[in-house]
C-alpha cells in the first residue's frame, strides 16, 4: 500500500484520529508520519483514547449525557477519563465499574486480582478469597463425582462461613 | 556509600539489572492528576515519616528529597542512572526517598501517590521483589492504600491496577540486535502480555545494545506468577544472545576480533564522540570482555558504568560545568580515553 500523503513510499504508519468522534483515517510511510510532527505525536494520550474509541465503540457515552457519568468525590466524568486515561480517585472506580469492567478485561485478560492483599485489612479479602476457591473446588469435585472429596471440602467451607460469622 | 551500579559483578551477565515497581495510593486522598497543593504536602510527609522514623532501622539508609530543590542537571543524572523516572522530574510538588546506594527509590507524587523502586543487580529479581515488598508493608503500617476487593491495588491508570507491579530485566542483547531477530522477538513476547524498550524505557530508542523487558499484564494474575513469566521469558532470550556469542566466536572469529578491538581503538584514541556512538562502542567492549576476546586488564569502573556516566547529565556533572553538545561530545572523548587507555 502507497502512503496516502507523498504517494511514492510504502505505508508503515496506520494513523487514526477521532475528535468528538469524527474519525480520519490515514496510511503514512514513515517519512511523512515524522514530517507531520506533533500532529502525530502517538502520545500514550492519543492512544489510550483510539484504543477505549475502538474498544467501547458506540456504548461512549456522548457529550449529551455525560453528566450522568460523574464521579460523586472528584468529579471526574467519563469523557474525563476517556481524553486522558487517568482516574481521579478511588471512587472513580465504582461510579464507573461497570464500563471498565470490559475494560479491564481487554487490558489485563482479567479483572479480578489475585495478587498481594493489603496486610492490615487483608484478612477479610483473604477469607473472602479462600471461601471462592473452596466453593470452586467443591464445584469439580461434584462434576468429577468425588463425593467424598466434596463433603471435606463442603466441612471446609461451613467452617470458615461460621468463622467469619463469630 | 558506593552505588549499586559502580559494582564489578554488573559486568559479569548478560542481565544488568533486575528491577520491581510496585505503585500505590492513598485511600483518603485524590489521585496525583487532582490533587491540591495542601494535601501534596501532607502526602509527602506522611510517606516520608512511614519510612524515616525513630521504630525502624532501615529509614536510616534513605534520603529524603524534593525535586523543587535540585538543578536540572541533578534530577537528568537520576535519570540517566535509573535511580527516578523521567516522570517525576517534570512534576511540581514531587518528591521522593532514595536508598544511600541508589538501589531504591519511593517517589512520592509522580503518577501515582506513591511508587517503590527497588533494582538489584544482574539475573537476581526475586532480591529486588523481597526489598519492594518490604518497603511496601512497612509503609501500610501507618497508611492505609487504595484497594479494592476486586481490582486490587487502584492506580490512578488502569493500566497499573490490580497488583500495581512492573517487573523488568535490563539486558544487554548486541548480538541478538545484530541478527535483526528483535522484532521477532519483540512481537512474541507481546503475546505473553510483555514489552520491550529501550534503555530509557516508554518512547525511548535502544543505545548500546541494552533493552528492558517488562510485564505489561498487572491484573489477575499474582506477583509470583508475573515475575515467574517474566523470567522464564527473559531466560530464552538470554539463551539466544549466548548461543550467537558463541557461533559468532566460533565461525566468525577473526571479523568478530577486529570489530572489538576496533571499537576499542576508537574509544581510547577519539577526541570528539556523540553519546549514541560511545553506546555503540561500549557495547562492543562489554560484548568483548564477556566473550573474553578482549583480554588485557578491565578498566576500573564496569562497563555498564561507564555508559551511564558518558550520558550528558551526568557528563555534565562529572564536568562540574555547563557544557554545550559539541563541548560534551570532545569532554566526552577525553573521560573515554581516559578510563580506556590503561595499557
Amino acid at each position: 500500500m502507497l502512503c496516502d500523503k507523498c504517494k511514492k513510499n510504502t505505508a508503515t504508519v496506520f494513523y487514526k484520529q477521532v475528535i468528538n468522534g469524527e474519525v480520519t483515517e490515514m496510511n503514512l510511510c514513515a517519512d511523512c508520519a515524522n514530517s507531520m510532527g506533533t500532529k502525530m505525536s502517538m502520545s500514550f494520550d492519543n492512544i489510550f483514547q483510539g484504543f477505549l474509541d475502538g474498544f467501547l465503540g458506540n456504548e461512549v457515552p456522548n457529550k449529551s449525557n455525560s453528566h450522568v457519568f460523574k464521579c460523586p468525590s472528584c468529579s471526574t466524568t467519563f469523557e474525563d477519563f476517556r481524553n486522558t486515561g487517568r482516574f481521579g480517585c478511588v471512587d472513580c472506580y465504582n461510579t464507573f465499574r461497570e464500563q471498565i469492567l470490559p475494560l479491564l478485561k481487554n487490558v489485563h485478560g482479567s479483572n479480578i486480582h489475585t495478587g498481594k492483599l493489603p496486610q492490615k485489612s487483608g484478612e477479610e479479602f483473604l477469607l473472602k478469597r479462600k471461601l471462592e476457591d473452596l466453593k470452586l473446588s467443591l464445584r469439580k469435585a461434584i462434576e468429577n463425582e468425588e463425593y467424598e472429596e466434596a463433603a471435606h471440602i463442603r466441612d471446609e467451607i461451613r467452617e470458615l462461613e461460621g468463622g467469619g460469622q463469630k | 556509600m558506593k552505588k549499586w551500579y559502580e559494582d564489578e559483578r554488573i559486568d559479569k551477565d548478560v542481565v544488568i539489572s533486575s528491577r520491581i515497581r510496585l505503585a500505590r495510593n492513598i485511600k483518603k486522598y485524590p489521585f496525583s492528576t487532582i490533587l491540591q497543593k495542601s494535601d501534596i504536602d501532607k502526602l509527602i510527609n506522611e510517606v516520608k515519616d512511614s519510612i524515616i522514623n525513630d521504630s525502624n532501622v532501615i529509614g536510616n539508609s534513605f534520603e529524603f528529597i524534593k525535586f523543587d530543590d535540585l538543578s536540572n542537571i541533578d534530577k537528568y543524572s537520576m535519570v540517566e542512572n535509573h535511580t527516578v523516572s523521567n516522570d517525576i522530574i517534570k512534576k511540581n510538588d514531587s518528591a521522593a526517598l532514595i536508598k544511600n546506594d541508589d538501589s531504591a527509590s519511593i517517589l512520592i507524587n509522580e503518577e501515582d501517590h506513591i511508587r517503590i523502586q527497588s533494582v538489584s543487580i544482574g539475573n537476581d529479581i526475586n532480591s529486588a521483589w523481597e526489598f519492594a515488598n518490604n518497603i511496601d508493608n512497612l509503609i501500610e503500617e501507618r497508611i492505609e492504600y487504595a484497594f479494592d476487593k476486586d481490582f486490587g491495588y487502584l492506580t490512578s491508570c488502569i493500566t497499573n491496577t490490580g497488583t500495581g507491579l512492573r517487573a523488568s530485566f535490563m539486558i544487554h542483547i548486541p548480538m541478538i540486535e545484530m541478527s535483526g531477530n528483535l522484532a521477532n522477538i519483540s512481537r512474541a513476547i507481546g503475546k505473553f502480555g510483555m514489552t520491550m524498550r529501550g534503555i530509557y524505557g516508554e518512547g525511548s530508542e535502544s543505545l548500546g545494545g541494552i533493552y528492558q523487558i517488562s510485564n505489561q499484564i498487572t491484573l489477575g494474575k499474582s506477583e509470583k506468577e508475573i515475575i515467574e513469566a517474566l523470567k522464564s521469558v527473559t531466560n530464552q532470550i538470554i539463551e539466544q544472545e549466548k548461543e550467537l556469542r558463541n557461533n559468532v566466536i566460533k565461525n566468525n572469529s577473526a571479523k568478530f576480533e577486529d570489530k572489538i578491538y576496533r571499537s576499542y581503538g576508537i574509544l581510547c584514541s577519539c577526541r570528539q564522540i556523540s553519546s549514541k556512538e560511545a553506546m555503540k562502542l561500549l557495547s562492543d567492549i562489554r560484548l568483548g570482555f564477556m566473550t573474553g576476546i578482549l583480554k588485557f586488564n578491565k578498566p576500573e569502573k564496569n562497563i555498564y558504568n561507564i555508559m551511564m556516566n558518558v550520558q550528558p547529565g551526568n557528563l555534565i556533572k562529572l564536568c562540574g560545568k555547563n557544557l554545550n553538545e559539541s563541548e560534551r561530545d570532545i569532554e566526552r572523548a577525553k573521560y573515554l580515553n581516559e578510563q580506556l587507555r590503561k595499557f
